[in-house]
């Protein structure tokens, strides 16, 4: 989880609390995830991260650049080697509020993926705080 | 050919497709839309990924 890891306090602390939302919003404590959500952990995934705006604003997402990446290269190399990885080519003009939501995907993604999907709710979330 | 196969490389070809027409409108300065159209597309591969066995789909990326 190297993205993630390099965060802000704050930035990590924020990724967790969404994904905690939501597993306390949708689940009861004793479901495991793979009940709760029908493709498991991309579905978690999915509503945690694309279902709404990680940032909205060039301002706050300028911010949220600056704050966690030694510099705005950084941030656009690693959105640029995820879409490499999935289309072989990379087109998307740079633009901080993107770049920012679509980082946020990415670092959420690797935050996610770690969960064991076979950890009940509580246990994930007791996990995702010890991160 | 294995269906299977078959029916995995017609989705990932349809999902780059998708990519392919949002093009024109990443290349866009202000692409914030199609920047949360292509993580719709993310998530289908993703889910596809997930569900078809990740194996046979590196294997069919690696083409």
């Amino acid at each position: 989880m190297e993205n993630y890891n390099n965060l802000t306090i704050e930035a990590q602390q924020k990724f967790i609390d969404i994904i905690i939302e939501e597993l306390q919003f949708s689940c009861d404590n004793n479901d495991s995830i793979v009940e709760t959500y029908s493709d498991s952990l991309v579905d978690l995934h999915h509503k945690c991260f694309n279902e709404d705006y990680f940032i909205v604003g060039y301002y706050e997402a300028n911010k949220f650049i600056e704050a966690n990446f030694s510099n705005t290269f950084e941030a656009i190399d690693i959105v640029k080697e995820y879409e490499l990885d999935h289309f072989g080519e990379f087109i998307t003009q740079i633009n901080s509020e993107a770049i920012a939501n679509m980082l946020a995907y990415i670092i959420g993604e690797e935050i996610i993926y770690s969960i064991d999907e076979d950890f009940k709710v509580d246990e994930a979330i007791e996990y995702l705080k010890k991160l | 050919m294995t269906n299977k196969r078959k029916e995995l490389e017609a989705k990932i070809e349809a999902n780059y497709q998708s990519y392919k027409l949002l093009q024109k409108q990443l290349l866009e300065t202000d692409n914030f839309n199609a920047s949360n159209k292509l993580r719709e597309i993310y998530f289908e591969i993703s889910r596809l990924r997930y569900d078809d066995g990740i194996e046979m789909v590196k294997e069919i990326y690696n083409l």
